[in-house]
């Protein structure tokens, strides 16, 4: 309903359900306030924002008053401003005055005011109120005297993070905000109280005194560290970025943040970066040297090893961290200029393992919902995934649907970050998932809990009865450690609910049979018609920046841009045609396909682009023979990494803060990240070391001058992705498939592009159930009983994030996580060393008791030096690497 | 004017709390003729009949509040019972607890019973747990003999209630503070509106009536809306519990009808004032409120006539001073407590009271000036018109109307400042 109010004489008609403070922004009439905040529930604390209203005798808060119709508001009145001014005064009498040394300064909402209001005199004589202060945590300091009280910091740490890592304590004049008995701060560092913090009492640690907040330019980019695809704001000067600030209201994200995004900018000037290019001597030396003589030499090499040997002997690999446009010109370079189709990203794995069963069931290839349709779920399935981990700001998103009532399941092997939230959070042990979803099929079946539509579009449930039919509910509670009573109601919520969602991740997929999991959820959407409509899909959900985009640009040793297959004539002649050049028929090699025929001696030229297989690859000493017996290795990175130190030549690329370019995000969305500072030194983006290199090797069709152009070049190739360009991603990231007919419609509600696949269900030739015949997707060995689960930290994404300082000081090193039962049967104690051991190798780490991990299984932060997990993972083709799971055996050591 | 038990009718008796004594002088009458003999409405026209007004303070009609939570179409419902007696002064809901906790569930259950709650909690202050003891053993005696519990009486009715001790906060006595303490947050007020009675305990249809209010409730039932209503003043009808304390020869609860004046309260029932002492002041609702002088000894406590004499009713606490008090000292002792109880939510309670704290330490000690008593009147009216809740707008009324009624007395302080013997000058 509308309704009509004055405000200051003037009219304007709102929407009823609006405050008076918004109400008067909209009209151009700003209310000062410290304690609102849009995102946050009403507080009406400060009393800054008091407004006179016709026929209220006291003055009210504008941010707490709902509109009326034919209310008469007045913000400019002599009582309106001495209530303003006296509040301002109040605040003062024990606020600091140390605006010269704090480092809100400049930004500062109370700064801001009393100049606006404030009396330049003060009557308070004696003595401030000065409250015993100090560090609360390595990255986040609070400062109580400058504390205003507004309680945004405990507003956004519990309404939006879900954590509710500060609280009020005593009270009064003597009220300060703090962590739970005044310990360390015991948080996610997600950042947002330090954004919330209207004054400076919650700063960054990280940019203490370093620089005035008005010295600094700003500039939105997308953040590079997972395929959430947050918007965020570097800030910096002297092309050093100092800080990120979230970008309020902007982006997917809409300004949140995680410890990633707003600490780990520091990556970017470090001091470790490579700033010039660097061939080996002749006396094994790496040396400096000039950008021409670098690039001749890897065209000289990788040409002649291409000539000699073949396009098979030559490959590429590529980091899923590289945008469109780099990844678009390294599989172009690799096939078109060096004949091979060896090129491939880390996140090529997930990609060949989940995409080839979408595309099967349901002739999708990659997420069918967007993330904000998270916001709004009533039922979510979350198998295999640390959402809060995998993408920290989707897990927000679940968290909102959670404050809301939404019913959400996990079924992890270990407790996260939601666990506490959820609805229920199911410890089912790694390999038996698949026994947990088919449990959910047996129920709906067996209570007809099905969608009545479903069963007239896609036939009987036959099949997948009978491959249900083979166990009790009662076992299948056994064997995943459940109760009936949990699989029952979890059945019953998702099939009863309007909107339901699967998020599906890493941990279920990348082990072995994994893929059975995906089938088997999949038959759970089309039964209970969770398909093809706002709030009803499947989110695949790998944390890779750009996975996604990666697999679009066709980094794949089988795949084309566009998902076409390289085995296809027609589609290979489309790109040919495209690029006036040759692709190579034959399929290429795999990643870890690639280190195993160098370990042979047929791959004899390895390109790695952002790379550091060292670091992430499984194969242990093996893998570090095989990059040592490569003829010619070419590492573009930012920093020395130990796989660089090996390298014939190290070509220094720029950060993601350092170029233009697009990326396109775990929900499809394509979005245009904008460069905040120059390159350091001589580093380059990686589109523009393609491009010169693919010019040094006499190919003029290699040959762009900016990221725009090869983005123009992808819309022309890749079908999904016709008709976009970097002027229309400017503003607003758009979900693909869109047409160059419709990308410049409204498509739903202010979005363009594709928020939802399959809006007419699954077509007729798919296959609608898999009806998985087993129970597990492998069982361990004997030898190895236990199940060490791979996996990221919330405050470390793949071995990028080791180079900030900010974030080391969250999380150095790696620990061996067990449940302290585990921990007593294999009379191990808590802080003592242990020998893990696999079928390939082991290596000695220390233990972490901890409740969250089931018995029996084991977790391990991939990508610390302290804990080379690369030597317990089985390097080879992809149905046997699986690198989220491995089975061990461990020893005291 | 004398006293009229109706209220305090059992607590003389022996052994007042135990239900025995409650039914001989007909405890647990009411309720069943309400649940047998009445609907909910007409239990509510009751009430409204009688004109009962809430008796924490604010002198809300009851029946309104009760017929609000009954319209509101949300279950379940709750009743609340206000026992978190903080206000300084105010001693009268312990009796009432301690000698006739019967009484209260009695009127809860009624209560309930009209609002369509069945479940009640009484909030009761931290420091009274004796209280919280014999209100247990009551509620169990009380179930026992089916007058609490499933099926009241083989009535259909549910009605139970749970005692819920307080944290020694005096925020909390304000109904939203209560009810987010109730819910095991931080006892801070809320928004209004919603208003508890749509909003309330879980967000749901709540009542928060006060001790002596749901005690009032089984006497209305009992002998009719009308017979309660010709009781005391005709905006104000019933008896009152007025707390004395002070000056008196005789301080105590002293239940009369409503409308006593200040003087009858004195002189005629709390014995006077101390031998050879003179009337000076009194805060007439405890802590909170404007005080009177000797001029205003013939004002009418009630609701209304002491709103119009600038001042309120309150709880009925009436603080009695003589002529040896020291106003301004006085004053610091209650702005002392309210700047210790005030929550910290909101800014003009939260520094504002640290700040007149300040200045009442500095005219005390000396090191004040004139200008700071205007400064003080002005910080004042700032407090109590910008303030959150009640606790901040009540605060400043002791510096206010002692300023206006004995600014003489800071005068006195300032007029020595600097000379160190200010104390010894004013309190002689």
């Amino acid at each position: 309903m509308m309704v009509r109010l004055t405000i200051d004489g003037r009219q304007i008609m709102v929407d009823g359900h609006v405050n008076v403070l918004d109400a008067a922004s909209k009209l151009g009439i700003h209310i000062p306030t410290f304690c609102h905040q849009a995102r946050l529930s009403d507080l009406g604390a400060c009393r800054m924002c008091l407004v006179e209203v016709e026929g209220m005798g006291k003055l009210q808060t504008a941010c707490t008053l709902a509109v009326n119709d034919g209310m008469v508001v007045r913000t400019d009145t002599p009582r309106v401003e001495k209530a303003r001014r006296m509040m301002l005064e109040f605040l003062l009498i024990n606020h600091p005055l140390e605006c010269t040394v704090c480092d809100a300064s400049g930004e500062c909402t109370l700064q801001d005011l009393a100049f606006k209001h404030g009396s330049a005199e003060t009557r308070f004589k004696g003595k401030k109120r000065i409250l015993r202060d100090h560090i609360i945590s390595p990255l986040i300091d609070r400062n109580l005297n400058r504390c205003i009280q507004c309680k945004r910091c405990v507003r956004v740490c519990e309404e939006i993070q879900g954590v509710t890592a500060l609280g009020m304590s005593y009270r009064g004049a003597a009220t300060v905000v703090g962590p739970f008995m005044d310990k360390s701060l015991d948080c996610e560092y997600c950042s947002h109280c330090i954004w919330s913090c209207p004054v400076g009492a919650i700063t960054s640690r990280a940019m203490k005194h370093k620089v005035r907040t008005w010295e600094m330019e700003k500039s939105e980019a997308i953040c590079p560290y997972c395929s959430c695809g947050c918007t965020l704001s570097y800030n910096y000067r002297d092309n050093v970025v100092y800080r990120v600030t979230h970008a309020e209201g902007r982006g997917l994200n809409m300004g949140s943040l995680c410890s990633k995004g707003f600490f780990g900018y520091d990556v970017i000037n470090h001091p470790d970066r490579i700033t010039a290019p660097m061939v080996r001597d002749a006396d094994g030396v790496l040396r400096r040297t000039t950008w021409q003589s670098a690039l001749e030499e890897v065209a000289r090499n990788m040409k002649r090893i291409s000539r000699e040997s073949g396009g098979k002997a030559v490959g590429g690999i590529a980091s899923d961290r590289l945008t469109n446009e780099d990844l678009y010109l390294f599989q172009k370079l690799m096939r078109m200029v060096f004949s091979s189709n060896n090129v491939d990203t880390p996140s090529g794995l997930w990609s060949r393992t989940v995409v080839p069963v979408l595309e099967k069931r349901m002739g999708v290839r990659a997420a069918t919902n967007s993330l904000d349709d998270l916001n709004y779920t009533d039922a979510l399935l979350i198998v295999g995934c640390d959402i809060t981990v995998a993408n920290p700001i989707s897990g927000l998103k679940v968290k909102q649907a959670i404050r809301r009532g939404g019913l959400v399941t996990e079924v992890n092997p270990g407790k996260t970050a939601l666990s506490r939230l959820a609805r229920r959070s199911l410890a089912v042990p790694v390999g038996k998932e698949l026994a947990l979803v088919k449990g959910l099929i047996k129920v709906i079946l067996e209570e007809g809990l099905y969608d009545s539509e479903t069963l007239g579009k896609y036939g009987k449930f036959s099949e997948l009865e009978f491959s249900v039919r083979d166990k009790s509910l009662k076992e299948i509670a056994r064997e995943t450690d459940c109760s009936v009573d949990e699989i029952t109601q979890t059945a019953r919520e998702f099939a009863g609910a309007k909107k339901a969602s699967i998020i599906f991740g890493e941990t279920a997929v990348l082990q072995a049979g994994g893929e059975k999991v995906l089938e088997a959820v999949i038959d759970l959407l089309v039964l209970t018609g969770k398909l093809g409509q706002e709030g009803c899909g499947l989110y695949p959900i790998l944390s890779g920046t750009n996975f996604q985009g990666a697999l679009d640009m066709g980094v794949s040793p089988n795949w084309l841009p566009g998902h076409a297959a390289v085995s296809s004539d027609s589609e290979r002649k489309r790109v040919e045609k495209a690029w006036n050049g040759k692709v190579p028929k034959d399929g290429g090699k795999s990643a870890y396909e690639m280190i195993q025929a160098a370990a042979a001696g047929k791959l004899k030229a390895l390109y790695l682009a952002g790379v550091n297989p060292l670091a992430t690859f499984p194969g242990g000493e093996d893998l570090e023979k095989a990059l040592k017996k490569m003829e010619f290795l070419v590492v573009q990175e930012l920093f020395l990494t130990d796989t660089a130190k090996l390298a014939d030549v190290v070509l220094p690329a720029t950060s993601l803060a350092e170029k233009n370019g697009t990326l396109t995000n775990v929900e499809r969305r394509v979005q245009k990240t904008s460069k905040a500072i120059d390159g350091l030194g001589h580093s380059l983006p990686d589109w523009k070391i393609f491009s010169d290199l693919g010019v040094a090797c006499g190919e003029e069709g290699m040959n762009y001058l900016n990221s725009s152009e090869v983005m123009d070049e992808i819309a022309s190739v890749v079908p999904f992705y016709s008709g976009i360009n970097h002027q229309i991603l400017a503003d607003n990231g758009l979900q693909w498939p869109f047409s160059r007919d419709d990308a410049r419609e409204v498509y739903h509600e202010g979005y363009l592009g594709t928020r939802h696949l399959l809006p007419e269900g699954l077509s007729k030739d798919k296959q609608f159930f898999a009806a998985v015949p087993v129970w597990e997707t492998h069982s361990a060995d004997s030898k190895y009983p236990m199940t060490l689960v791979l996996g990221d930290l919330l405050f470390h994404s793949g071995s990028f994030t080791r180079y900030s300082e900010s974030l080391n000081q969250l999380a150095a090193q790696a620990t061996l996580l067990m449940n302290p039962q585990t921990g007593m049967g294999l009379d191990v104690q808590d802080g003592s060393s242990v020998r893990a051991v696999s079928t390939q190798g082991e290596f000695t780490v220390t233990v972490s008791y901890s409740e969250d991990i089931a018995p029996g299984m084991l977790f391990l932060p991939r990508h610390f030096k302290n804990a080379p997990v690369s030597a317990l993972m089985i390097p080879g083709p992809d149905d046997q690497a699986r690198t989220a799971i491995v089975h061990v055996r461990v020893v005291k050591a | 004017m004398s006293e009229l038990k109706i209220l305090t009718r059992n607590v003389s008796r022996p052994n007042p709390a135990h239900i025995d004594s409650y039914l001989v002088n007909e405890g647990y009458v009411a309720l069943p003729r309400a649940l047998n003999e009445m609907t909910p409405e007409e239990v509510i026209d009751e009430v409204k009949i009688a004109r009962l007004r809430g008796r924490g303070g604010a002198g809300f009609p009851a029946g309104m509040k009760w017929d609000f939570a009954s319209r509101d179409r949300r279950k379940p419902k709750y009743i609340i019972c206000n026992a978190d007696e903080g206000e300084p002064g105010t001693f009268k809901d312990r009796v009432l607890i301690e000698n006739d906790p019967h009484a209260i569930l009695e009127g809860m259950a009624l209560a309930g019973y009209a609002a369509g709650a069945e479940k009640g909690f009484i909030y009761i202050r931290g420091e009274y747990p004796q209280g919280a003891r014999i209100l247990e053993r009551a509620i169990a005696e009380a179930t026992s003999r089916s007058f609490l519990g499933d099926n009241i009486l083989n009535s259909g009715f549910n009605f139970s209630v749970t005692v819920h001790r307080g944290a020694g906060a005096y925020v909390c006595g304000e109904e939203t503070a209560l009810i987010e303490s109730l819910e095991g947050k931080r006892g801070q007020s809320r928004i209004r509106p919603p208003f508890p009675v749509n909003v309330g305990y879980s967000n749901l249809p709540t009542v928060v009536n006060n001790v002596e209010t749901l005690a009032s409730v089984p006497p209305i039932i009992l002998r009719g809306g009308a017979w309660y209503a010709s009781i005391g003043t005709p905006e104000c009808p019933g008896t009152k519990l007025y707390s004395v304390s002070g000056h008196v020869a005789r301080p105590g609860v002293y239940e009369l009808p409503m409308g006593v004046t200040l003087r009858e309260l004195i002189f005629d029932n709390a014995g006077g004032m101390r031998e050879g002492r003179t009337f000076k002041a009194a805060f007439p609702g405890g802590a909170s409120s404007a005080c009177l002088d000797e001029s205003q000894l013939d004002v009418k406590l009630d609701f209304n006539s002491l709103a119009v004499a600038g001042s309120m009713l309150g709880s009925g606490a009436v603080i009695v001073l003589d002529d040896t008090a020291d106003m301004v000292k006085a004053t610091h002792v209650l702005i002392k407590f309210f700047e210790h109880e005030s929550c910290g939510k909101c800014t003009p309670c939260r520094e504002g009271l640290f700040w007149v704290r300040r200045i009442l330490d500095q005219i005390l000690e000396g090191s004040a000036s004139e200008q700071d008593l205007d400064l003080l009147l002005e910080i004042c009216e700032g407090i109590r018109s910008t303030s959150f809740c009640g606790l901040g707008e009540a605060s400043v009324s002791c510096v206010e109307s002692t300023i206006k009624k004995f600014r003489g007395e800071y005068l006195a302080y300032l007029r020595n400042s600097g000379s160190g013997e200010a104390e010894t000058e004013a309190a002689s």
